[in-house]
């Protein structure tokens, strides 16, 4: 064996270095538009995402399906798998890369003879990861190689927020486009579980207080530690008798035991609920019960919790980090400082100042009507029409032109 | 005054007027950070919870780790149980010769599955120590953080893809720090570029995979003094092994190490060399080793503080060991 010969490193790296095929001068309308993701599961924004933008690209009047190097067992008959995907020549196959990680997707997209869209969900920093998880730092880093060499073969780059976008145009991507994730919010409005509301309720009267609630899978750029370190400002300063509960599975055992670790060190253990992953009406039932959501995340590229926090009635209080802010909008309390005591106080401030605890709910709900399924659906299809009218040669790209 | 202005203002005074006690933050952060200051140290714990919990065969768990060092613990303790059984059964001199062999066959299994944590139970481990004493086997328990010698940044392989498995390349980081080293099968020899960055002296022998430039590739290995190597690297020789090759490489490469020096054995997996080409695996001159037979070998020759890992898709391992030091 060559040193590595076989690593899945090694792979990925081939991925970043591979031939990128697929013109992006003028090619005409397409029969049909794959996608192409590298993991699809259930319960999870971008799966879902990518689902929905099946129906929207079929509704437009395209084959269209869906090819994925990992699935969820869940979706077997609606994904095929990625050696799979079809390679016709002669542009009439597009693709489209739901982008959120480094992968070997990358590269089948990028030998891919057909003209490219990409869908950008944000990739985290590996600066934020790599210290607890290695691999994956390595991972998050070549994906933005991988996307960066992309750039000059897309047509156009999608992004579901303008942060995203923006991030594309630093690669070189040339034309890019703001258009919302696809939520469907009605998978929200589940019945909340009766076992887990009673429960909670009886907490609440053994012992009145503030129940703080963040939802977000236990990984170190989520940075449940920031809420603890509020939490625990904020019992000290204000209220002993406040619980905080932490919703999302181990996707980082260590960094999970860390927070465990430090929630006993400060003596919370009565007072934070580490749930890992919960079902849907327990998910409810701690968004009806639940007073304030708190978000300390270092990274978020578009934070679908949080517009389900908005779309409960439940204010937020959220470091202004990455998309967020725009996520937020002026429906939240949002921080440019996550130190323990400014989120103590604006936590304080929420609970106890009506008016503003009344406006931020209302305006919160009608922040998540704006991220409505419509809407994010007719965005994703002014997107289709945008790279249609760019590949019909309508607005020829501007490599095209300086060719010329 | 704005929104924010006010809260700011409130965290102010909470700081200041006694709601929160003096340093409090700080202390918060300070407590954090010694907590993630090793997250190794919490991984290890992680995988050894996972393995005391006895999780059901093949659930899986965040990226493989816990799994499969609750799958060497349990090939562990299902070995070290078997043979202590057997030894039940016995008496007099034999009763120590099959404990010992359980506890090894014990170490074995524990080190060959489990990844760079080498997970090995306190009870195993106390065991161990009484019956071979000046020996070691796997160097973690659970908690503990892994110390590591200060080897130069430079040694892990990046960009150019080499070694390029995070697991891997740590081995090489950790075990190979004196010169000289040879790399047997050295490919391009950007390894051995690397491990001159580095510091260390290091020459490459370049087989290019053909029969005829591995055995010149074991023809240099033997043309090196005894005892005279502070590193050895074995990599594509390591694909093709007979029972007998194999014995012979691991005595080779233990009487060409300094005393306090380190052999790594790369190889395929021979599930995925069996997985890639079956004909191939089927018929071919010789086939990679499981890294539990590596373990053997290289003690069996003569080394110590044993200990092997895999790659994260499962398809190479290291086996690494050191030369004894002598006083």
């Amino acid at each position: 064996m060559h040193v590595g010969g076989r690593s899945r490193l090694r792979r990925l790296r081939h991925g970043a270095g591979a031939v990128v095929s697929g013109a992006v001068a003028p090619v005409g309308r397409p029969v049909r538009i794959d996608q192409v993701i590298p993991s699809i599961v259930e319960r999870d924004a971008v799966s879902h995402h990518t689902l929905e933008a099946q129906r929207v690209l079929r509704g437009l009047g395209f084959v269209s399906e869906i090819y994925a190097l990992t699935m969820g067992p869940e979706m077997a008959g609606r994904v095929h798998p990625l050696s799979e995907l079809p390679r016709e020549q002669g542009g009439r196959q597009w693709v489209c890369y739901q982008a959120s990680i480094g992968s070997p997707a990358a590269e089948a997209v990028a030998e891919h003879p057909g003209p490219k869209l990409l869908d950008y969900h944000n990739i985290t920093p590996a600066e934020l990861v790599e210290q607890w998880m290695p691999s994956l730092g390595d991972e998050v880093r070549l994906g933005r190689v991988q996307l960066a060499e992309l750039a000059p073969a897309v047509l156009l780059g999608v992004g579901d927020s303008r942060y995203n976008t923006r991030e594309l145009e630093s690669w070189g991507y040339e034309r890019t486009r703001v258009s919302m994730l696809m939520v469907d919010r009605t998978n929200f409005d589940v019945a909340p579980d009766p076992v887990a509301t009673a429960r909670l309720s009886a907490l609440a009267r053994a012992e009145p207080g503030a129940d703080w609630l963040f939802v977000g899978q236990m990984i170190p750029h989520k940075a449940h530690h920031d809420v603890v370190a509020a939490f625990a400002a904020y019992r000290e300063a204000y209220e002993p008798s406040a619980r905080l509960h932490l919703v999302g599975r181990d996707s980082c055992p260590a960094y999970a035991l860390g927070v465990r670790r430090y929630v006993e060190v400060l003596g919370l253990d009565d007072a934070v609920e580490i749930a890992g992953s919960v079902s849907a009406g327990e998910l409810a039932a701690l968004y009806d019960s639940c007073d304030v959501y708190v978000c300390c995340s270092d990274h978020e590229g578009f934070c679908a919790p949080l517009l389900e926090a908005m779309h409960h009635g439940l204010p937020v209080v959220a470091y202004a980090a990455a998309a967020v802010p725009e996520t937020v909008g002026d429906a939240g309390v949002v921080l440019d400082t996550k130190a323990p005591a400014a989120v103590a106080a604006a936590v304080r401030r929420v609970l106890t100042d009506d008016g503003l605890r009344h406006r931020l709910v209302a305006a919160g709900r009608q922040r998540a009507d704006s991220f409505s399924l419509e809407r994010a659906r007719a965005d994703f299809a002014a997107a289709i029409g945008e790279a249609l009218a760019i590949a019909e040669g309508a607005r020829p790209h501007p490599t095209a032109e300086a060719s010329a | 005054m704005s929104l924010a202005e006010e809260i700011l203002s409130e965290a102010e005074r909470i700081r200041h007027d006694g709601s929160l006690p003096p340093g409090f933050e700080d202390r918060l952060s300070a407590t954090f950070s010694e907590i993630a200051a090793d997250p190794r140290a919490l991984e290890a714990e992680v995988a050894l919870r996972s393995g005391q919990r006895g999780a059901p065969s093949g659930s899986p768990s965040p990226r493989g780790l816990g799994a499969l060092a609750s799958r060497s613990v349990r090939a562990g303790r299902r070995l070290a149980t078997r043979a202590a059984y057997r030894a039940r059964r016995r008496a007099g001199p034999v009763l120590r010769v099959a404990e010992r062999r359980a506890i090894e066959a014990a170490s074995h299994a524990l080190e060959a599955s489990s990844t760079n944590l080498q997970v090995v139970a306190d009870s195993t481990r106390r065991r161990l120590a009484a019956t071979w004493p000046g020996r070691t086997f796997g160097r973690i328990s659970a908690g503990a953080s892994v110390p590591r010698p200060p080897v130069p940044r430079a040694l892990r392989l990046d960009a150019a893809g080499h070694l390029g498995d995070e697991v891997l390349d740590r081995v090489i980081e950790e075990r190979v720090a004196r010169s000289p080293v040879l790399h047997a099968d050295s490919g391009d020899g950007r390894l051995v570029e690397r491990l001159r960055a580095a510091g260390l002296v290091a020459e490459g022998t370049d087989p290019q995979g053909t029969g005829a430039c591995r055995r010149a590739a074991l023809e240099a290995l033997a043309g090196e003094p005894k005892a005279s190597l502070g590193g050895i690297v074995l990599s594509g020789v390591t694909d093709l092994m007979t029972p007998s090759r194999a014995r012979a490489l691991a005595r080779l490469a233990a009487s060409r190490l300094a005393p306090g020096g380190a052999v790594v054995v790369l190889s395929t997996a021979p599930s995925g060399a069996a997985a890639a080409d079956p004909v191939a695996a089927d018929l071919g001159p010789g086939r990679p080793l499981h890294p539990v037979t590596w373990s053997h070998l290289l003690a069996r020759a003569g080394l110590e503080e044993i200990s092997s890992c895999t790659s994260a898709d499962g398809a190479a391992y290291a086996v690494s060991a050191t030369a004894p030091v002598r006083s």
